[in-house]
């Protein structure tokens, strides 16, 4: 045993060193999918799908390794810059944190790579997808297995613009740009925070590692331990959109479906969280700032959950149900070690359900070719198995008792009952809205019959963009002759798998998880076997049951005409979040940049030219020059005069020394 | 050394202007392109070399001022070297594609028939000006270079170029005159100074003993500076560049901004601060709020520039703010971190002023609309222009962002409020870059807009090249970092901060 | 006993005055057919072996004394003077016997005394007679300067100046083109001129009342012996050195100059711009640092606010020009008060001048010997490109001239910038000499302002470059013609310009070396 034990040890050392092959190879694959051009249309995809399979294999193989020798490995390429005395290094550490995100970002990416080889299989762009895809995984995966501040921000950043470049996808289409710039914006914002945070870490604490900066923000001492805090917590809000910056996550659906299922709902999203996670011993320095992650947190869960419960676009109802999910993740996260331990169990598990549900909806448009809810309805009889694959995560997101939803989110409830009775009721709320909001989708979804039959004007926009139909504004399938394509493969596979793991999941991590973790976050999570049930989660269950009585009770029969009232302004969703931006931030904005326009304008046209053509130099002299030119009028008279008057002042100015 | 290497350097690029002066059409340009291409392959030897020997060139110019011609290249100089060279080889490669005739730009009132070849011949003057400005160790030999280097892109201006060239011409020669004599005012006030004491010598090494009153100092840094802060250009003297972006060739205002405009920076930290490190202390916090002006004014004004080059220039200027603000935080990061910026602005901005060229050129006109749509019918532009654009707004994974993470953290330690702000700038990039993007290429193209050719194999490789330097330093920027550090820059000044600092605090 | 005088020392001035004489004789003498070549060799000649005499006396190290019992001081500013007067004087020959620009006639009046517009001149035109008294009248005047500059009595340097100042008078008035024009030029100059011998005689008789003698040394000497009232030795300093300001056409005094220059004939303005001044400032320098040095605190205020004021107002006055010729007049007047600078920087100049030292002398010299060929190629051009008919030359036939004739526009575009004083030119290295010596003697806002307004002047000169390299031609415009002696001396000045703006350190040293004054 022992033997093998040692290969294995030296295995794992041997096999960690060449993590940065993890990052390289998607970049490599990006590289040459965006650069190839046409010519790599055939093959294209399945090298993108190759560029995630591959470390995906990589780190089960990783994983397998470190489940005997668990304990972190550091390797360290080369130093990026030396700022001063600190040493800013390119060094990637695989622990234990970061190899269940590795799993997690890798898998679900695989999966959603395989789903768009489907899914975009007659869209021209598709290669270019998935060069952004890789791009996406390879900044992805550098951002998490960075063992210091400055190499994650270089990640974060890339993450960013893998998201712009994927949501502007279908550039043509006006909305999908403005929404782009949106989301990069507003990432750059949050970037901000965490630019500010390396600068303070490095003038007081002279370090940007993981490891060493709660001690060196402790022996700085004085408010930087809350400032740095503060700092990380921008940059996790703008990343993980969370309350001040989180309108871009709504917008960020006109990307095509599965990325929005890998970037907007299981990966891109949790990396605010990954950052706080990474930041935990910090704000053990700083309680005041913890409270403020957990406020944001829960109020981040109300507004999704509110979003949610008002959208008519289906994949608009789930962005708020990520939103709201992450709330939750911030709430865990800010309630110190404990609560992180419980924030990684929801991350994993709300990354594959959320990853589910949004691949169903994928499959939803994919058949019937748009996704407005008021056109919906009734897909039960006509999409049987997506009705499976949606139920699955319906099920595992309301916390329905053994599936990987309710062991996940039970804990953080468990965890902020014991940090304060009031964020547990909130807690508790949360899991009742979920239920409520999710049944009303599932409700619109495949209960009654398709509303789609009876409406007759189409306006919306339909989000599955065909490149064959010329305007996208004009949708030609009329009620009558919607068909319904049927799923293909590639893109059913995932689905089955995802809809699985959302079983499954809650019940394998439940145990394990919180020992795996004790070394990361050096606190022992209560373990509780998977048949225990108390008081607490009784009254979970209770809350999600009311939950979806009442949403079964608003929803039961839906009829177009419920879909035409006006909606009373309270009930918008995003609660004038965007009205706020657009008022606040943007129009001013706009004022002040075509005053500073005006004003350049007005500086280039100033001079004229002369008058015969020679536009000269000090043409502002030219006044003055014709004033000293009177003096030249041609008679002696005057030149004598000023000669004499020349010799008065020599001997003026001769004698003024004399005087002096 | 027995072979005058840094005189080569500058040699060769006169030498090869007067073989292509009377050469025809395409013999011409491949002239050019041999001459530029043989600097750029000096200029690295000169900067391996001089790792290992002593480079320095010493010959007695003037007596009775003690000018000399002396040459020496060290880290800041070295760089900014290599870069000017390789973007000459890169204009005269994107030239090579297009005639720098005026009808590409606007239909002149009265075209002059001026040879396009004469092109090649200024720009290698040009060059020979500016790594003689970049090479020189002596006060009067970097006038004299900064000042020769006005005639050629006069010229280059006027020629080619719009309607109104020759009043961009003229507001250019004002401006850039007036910096140069600010420049020569400042020098003669050196040379008194030097001369007072027995031998005098203008070389940089002797400059660095003499001792100045202290309000003397103040008035000789206040000259350098303008006269930097005009070529930089920083805001408020910063209106000849708009102009010459939207009247000269694009190809010229190319030149113009990432070749010449880099004495700018190169001379504010070599002189201005080199020389009168008091006198840099004492206007350091002044200096940071015009920095930062610069930084949101130019900013701002990029984001609603409606023309192509105005808007690269906009970013320059912006850029320029910034890299002031690190020259004067007097700390070691932000000083290698701003010498550093000289570099990677002047790649970035000229690949992106480049793209914009071949785009002017190709679709005829610099107007930036709204969701253009170019997008779809100019694929690799619009990827080659995002990807400069990236460069500018720093993300990181390029060489910007190494430079200005340097100043950004070096500054906090001294000025917090003001780091904010610039901080705060570095978000403007992002909005200038990708409003830019969003007019441009995004957006349906009108149906019956006529089919464009995209960027030639040439054009993409001359772009792709600077693109992928500037990704390469900007994923190992350590090694760049070193060689530019060794220079130690201005640590009379930054000593002097500190101790300004501490009397303050 | 006797008077000795050094013969061989003042060699050169009786030979360009001895050759003055015989040039009157020829005059008289020689047929009308022949009566143009033989002066112009005999010119010539003349010239050439003043040059070699000189030469040669500054060969023999020791060959430096006072002269011709005190009248003349031989000397290196003296034995450089001359050289640079008698190159001056060769160039303004090559310039005035060009015949081929104005359709192979010379530029002077055909028949001098026959007024404007009678028959007699239309008959003396149709005759295309030619009058070659200019060169004897040339001579004359060239060895007046020749006096003025070298002379160490108060009495000599009158003296110089008449015969320099009468044959000018004119010469001025001597062009074929547009005369009445050349007449009231000349009329202008002669009744400043004499105003301004008058002025300066007038200081003379109070210097000789303060000091009882003429002689520079006595004069020196006088000044330096106790004295109850010098009031009469303030009044005849002011007196002579506004004499000589006249002549350098320094602000107060230079109201004449734009009238004479565009008057005069291309060729007498090119002598005027070039010899007159370097006479009158070397007589300046000598005058106030010889005998007046001592009052060096007192007349130096005046000079350098003369100096920058003229500077300002060539600058100002010539930025709106349209005429290339009347342009250049202005800017002249610029730089008159940058060779003023030097003198009113008043290092006062001991014999020995160490090598590193900035001293007036040697920096006034190197700046004439970069202005000299610069002023001499630039109105050497403007003679070549003029308008067909109108006044001698306006940009508009110079517009697009780098497109007609690169050479020619070459040539002028790198004259004019030795004239803004921009590197690689002769004249941007005198410019920091100039300066950095007024900015150690504590003139740092004179320094300043010359500055700023040659920032100024700059203007005008870009204006012609402009008009040459980035304007296209509106009108037809004649041919340049192309003459073998111009293009020569053309060349020769932009050599010696781009020579003395890229490798000054021969230079440096050479002039260095002349600065001694001998007391």
């Amino acid at each position: 045993m022992g033997m093998n034990m040692l290969l294995l040890e030296s295995g794992f050392t041997r096999w960690a060193g060449a993590s940065w092959l993890v990052i390289a190879l998607p970049l490599l694959v990006a590289a040459v999918l965006l650069s190839a051009g046409a010519l790599s249309d055939s093959w294209g995809h399945w090298l993108g799908v190759a560029g995630i399979a591959v470390p995906f294999c990589y780190s089960i193989l990783l994983f397998c390794l470190m489940l005997s020798a668990p304990e972190p490995f550091t390797s360290t390429l080369y130093t990026w810059l030396s700022l001063g005395t600190v040493k800013v290094g390119v060094s990637l550490l695989v622990d234990q944190l970061s190899i269940l995100f590795l799993l997690l970002v890798t898998g679900v990416g695989m999966l959603v790579a395989v789903y768009t080889v489907g899914y975009l299989a007659h869209d021209a762009g598709r290669r270019r997808c998935f060069g952004y895809i890789n791009l996406f995984i390879a900044a992805m995966l550098l951002l998490v297995l960075a063992d210091n501040y400055g190499l994650l921000f270089l990640g974060w950043e890339g993450v960013g613009l893998a998201s712009y470049l994927l949501i502007g996808f279908w550039q043509e289409r006006n909305a999908a740009a403005l929404a782009a710039k949106k989301a990069f914006l507003m990432n750059r914002v949050a970037d901000l925070g965490l630019l500010t945070a390396i600068a303070v870490l490095f003038t007081q604490a002279g370090t940007l590692r993981f490891s060493a900066v709660p001690a060196a923000l402790q022996e700085a001492g004085g408010p930087w331990a809350g400032i740095v805090g503060v700092a990380l917590l921008l940059a996790a809000c703008g990343k993980s959109a969370q309350v001040p910056l989180q309108s871009w996550l709504l917008d960020a659906m006109e990307g095509p479906t599965p990325v929005s299922a890998l970037i907007h709902a299981a990966t891109m999203v949790t990396a605010g969280v990954y950052l706080m996670l990474r930041s935990v011993p910090v704000y053990e320095l700083a309680p005041t700032v913890r409270v403020v992650v957990v406020l944001i947190g829960v109020l981040t869960l109300f507004l999704g959950a509110w979003i949610a419960m008002t959208e008519r676009n289906l994949k608009r109802v789930l962005a708020g149900s990520t939103m709201s999910q992450v709330g939750y993740l911030m709430l865990a996260a800010g309630l110190g070690p404990v609560g992180a331990v419980f924030a990684v169990f929801h991350l994993l598990t709300h990354g594959v359900f959320k990853a589910d549900l949004f691949l169903t909806a994928g499959a939803i448009t994919e058949a019937v070719g748009f996704n407005e809810l008021r056109k919906l309805g009734g897909l039960l009889k006509l999409l049987p198995w997506t009705f499976a694959a949606f139920t699955c995560g319906y099920l595992a997101i309301i916390g329905v008792p053994f599936l990987s939803g309710f062991y996940s989110k039970e804990h953080i409830i468990a965890a902020a009952w014991a940090d304060s009775p009031l964020l547990g009721v909130c807690a508790l709320l949360g899991v009742g809205l979920t239920a409520c909001y999710m049944t009303r989708l599932l409700l619109l979804l495949f209960a009654g019959k398709p509303r789609w039959q009876d409406t007759y004007d189409t306006d919306s926009t339909s989000d599955k963009h065909d490149t064959d139909d010329t305007a996208d504004t004009e949708d030609t399938n009329t009620a009558a002759d919607v068909e319904i394509r049927r799923t293909p493969a590639s893109m059913a596979f995932p689905l089955v798998v995802l809809s699985l793991l959302a079983l499954v999941g809650g019940l394998a991590l439940n145990g394990w998880l919180q020992s795996w973790l004790a070394p990361v976050f050096s606190v022992t999570a209560p373990a509780t076997n998977w048949l225990h049930f108390d008081w607490l989660s009784y009254t979970a269950i209770g809350v999600m049951l009311v939950g979806v009585l009442v949403a079964v009770v608003w929803y039961r029969k839906v009829t177009p005409a419920w879909f035409e009232e006006p909606v009373p302004a309270i009930a918008s969703p995003g609660l004038y979040a965007d009205i706020i931006m657009e008022r606040g931030i943007v129009a001013p904005s706009v004022r002040l940049t075509s005053g500073v326009t005006w004003l350049e304008q007005r500086g280039l046209d100033s001079d004229a030219a002369d008058a015969d053509g020679t536009d000269g130099l000090w043409l502002g002299l030219n006044g003055v020059s014709a004033l000293v030119l009177r003096l030249q009028n041609g008679s002696v008279r005057t030149y004598a005069l000023l000669c004499s008057i020349g010799v008065v002042v020599v001997l003026a100015l001769m004698l003024f020394w004399v005087w002096m | 050394m027995i072979v005058p290497w840094l005189t080569l350097v500058i040699a060769i690029p006169l030498f090869g202007a007067v073989v292509a002066l009377p050469l025809r059409g395409v013999h011409n340009r491949r002239v050019g392109l041999v001459t530029s291409g043989l600097t750029l392959a000096l200029a690295i030897a000169a900067v391996v070399l001089s790792r290992f020997y002593d480079l320095s060139e010493q010959v007695l110019w003037l007596r009775s001022v003690g000018a000399w011609y002396a040459l020496n290249i060290d880290g800041l100089s070295g760089s900014l070297l290599l870069v000017i060279t390789a973007l000459v080889v890169a204009v005269l490669l994107i030239r090579s594609g297009l005639e720098p005739t005026a009808t590409a730009t606007a239909t002149a009132t009265e075209r002059i028939n001026v040879r396009p070849e004469i092109f090649t011949v200024l720009v290698l003057c040009t060059e020979a000006c500016i790594s003689a400005a970049l090479l020189a160790a002596d006060l009067v030999l970097f006038c004299i270079a900064f000042e020769m280097a006005l005639l050629p892109c006069y010229a280059l201006v006027g020629c080619w170029g719009g309607a109104k060239r020759t009043l961009a011409a003229a507001r250019f020669l004002a401006f850039t005159l007036t910096s140069g004599f600010l420049l020569l005012a400042g020098v003669i006030g050196m040379l008194t100074a030097a001369s007072a004491t027995g031998r005098p010598s203008t070389l940089l090494s002797a400059l660095g003993t003499v001792a100045i009153p202290e309000g003397m100092g103040r008035l000789l840094f206040v000259l350098f500076f303008l006269a930097f802060a005009i070529k930089g250009p920083l805001v408020p003297f910063h209106s000849w560049l708009p102009l010459l972006a939207r009247e000269a060739h694009p190809l010229v205002t190319t030149v113009i901004v990432a070749v010449v405009d880099v004495l700018g920076g190169y001379g504010m930290i070599r002189f201005a601060v080199g020389l009168f490190p008091a006198a840099a202390a004492w206007a350091a916090p002044a200096v940071l709020v015009l920095a930062l002006i610069s930084i949101w004014y130019a900013g701002i004004a990029a984001a609603g520039s409606r023309h192509l080059l105005q808007f690269g220039v906009y970013t320059s200027i912006s850029h320029t703010g910034f890299i002031m603000f690190g020259i004067f935080a007097l700390t070691p990061e932000t000083l290698t971190g701003a010498a550093m910026y000289l570099s990677a602005h002047a790649v970035s901005v000229a690949a992106l002023l480049l793209v914009g060229t071949v785009i002017w050129v190709t679709t005829g006109t610099a107007h930036i609309g709204e969701f253009a749509g170019l997008g779809r019918r100019l694929p690799v532009l619009a990827g080659l222009f995002l990807i400069s654009g990236l460069a500018t707004l720093a993300l990181p994974g390029f060489l910007n962002f190494a430079a200005e993470l340097q100043v950004l953290v070096g500054a906090w330690e001294h000025h917090r409020v003001l780091t904010l702000l610039a901080i705060g700038g570095t978000l403007l990039g992002a909005v200038y870059v990708t409003l830019a993007y969003q007019r441009l290429f995004t957006g349906q193209p009108s149906p019956d807009a006529p089919p464009l050719k995209d960027a030639s194999l040439l054009q993409r490789g001359a772009i792709g090249v600077l693109l992928a330097a500037t990704l390469l330093f900007g994923c190992a920027p350590e090694l760049l970092r070193e060689y530019v550090a060794e220079a130690d820059l201005g640590t009379a000044a930054i000593a002097a901060a500190d101790a300004a600092d501490a009397g303050g605090k | 006993m006797a008077p000795t005088i050094e013969y061989q020392l003042l060699l050169p001035v009786i030979v360009v005055f001895g050759v003055a004489v015989m040039g009157i004789g020829a005059e008289a003498l020689v047929v009308r057919r022949l009566r143009f070549v033989v002066q112009v060799v005999l010119t010539s000649a003349a010239i050439a072996a003043a040059l070699l005499f000189t030469i040669r006396n500054w060969m023999d190290g020791d060959a430096r004394t006072i002269a011709a019992v005190g009248a003349i001081a031989v000397d290196n500013p003296a034995l450089a003077a001359w050289v640079l007067l008698l190159v001056g004087a060769a160039g303004v020959l090559v310039v005035a016997t060009e015949r081929i620009s104005n359709g192979g006639i010379s530029a002077f009046a055909a028949q001098a005394a026959v007024p404007p517009g009678s028959p007699e001149e239309n008959t003396a035109e149709n005759l295309r007679a030619e009058q070659t008294e200019i060169f004897p009248l040339f001579l004359f005047s060239l060895s007046g300067m020749m006096v003025l500059v070298a002379a160490s009595n108060l009495i000599s340097a009158f003296v110089g100046l008449e015969v320099m100042s009468l044959p000018l008078y004119l010469l001025v008035g001597l062009a074929r083109r547009n005369r009445l024009l050349s007449h009231e030029a000349a009329l202008k100059y002669f009744l400043l001129g004499v105003s301004a011998s008058a002025v300066f005689l007038y200081g003379m008789a109070l210097l000789f009342g303060f000091a009882g003698s003429f002689d520079y040394a006595s004069i020196a000497t006088a000044i330096a012996a106790p004295h109850s009232d010098d009031t009469l030795l303030y009044l005849g300093t002011a007196l002579t050195a506004s004499g000589l300001l006249f002549k350098l056409g320094v602000f107060p005094f230079h109201a004449w100059m734009p009238d004479v220059y565009t008057g005069a004939p291309t060729a007498i303005t090119a002598y005027l711009a070039t010899c007159g001044k370097i006479t009158a400032a070397y007589a300046l320098l000598r005058l106030l640092f010889v005998p007046l040095g001592a009052l060096r605190w007192s007349w130096q205020l005046p000079l350098t606010v003369a100096a920058v004021v003229s500077i300002a107002f060539g600058a100002v006055a010539g930025l709106t020009q349209n005429d290339v010729k009347r342009g250049l007049a202005y800017t002249g007047i610029a730089h008159a008060g940058f060779l003023l600078l030097p003198i009113a920087a008043a290092a006062t100049v001991h014999t020995g001048e160490s090598v590193s030292d900035l001293g007036s002398v040697s920096v006034l010299l190197f700046y004439l010997v970069a202005y000299l060929p610069a002023t001499l190629g630039t109105f050497a051009l403007t003679l070549w490109v003029h308008g067909a008919d109108g006044p001698d030359a306006d940009l508009a036939s110079w517009r697009g001239l780098a497109y007609r004739e690169p050479f020619v526009a070459l040539a002028m575009g790198v004259l004019l910038l030795s004239l803004i004083g921009l590197p690689g030119t002769g004249g941007f290295t005198t410019k920091l000499l100039v300066l950095v010596l007024a900015w150690r003697n504590g003139m740092a806002w004179a320094v300043f302002a010359a500055l700023a307004f040659t920032l100024v002047t700059a203007g005008f000169y870009f204006r012609v470059l402009q008009a040459m390299f980035l304007k296209a031609p509106l009108t037809a415009c004649p041919a340049v013609p192309h003459s073998k002696p111009m293009s020569v001396l053309v060349v020769l000045c932009v050599i010696i310009t781009v020579y003395l703006g890229l490798f000054p350190t021969q230079a440096g040293y050479l002039i260095a070396d002349m600065a001694g004054l001998l007391r």
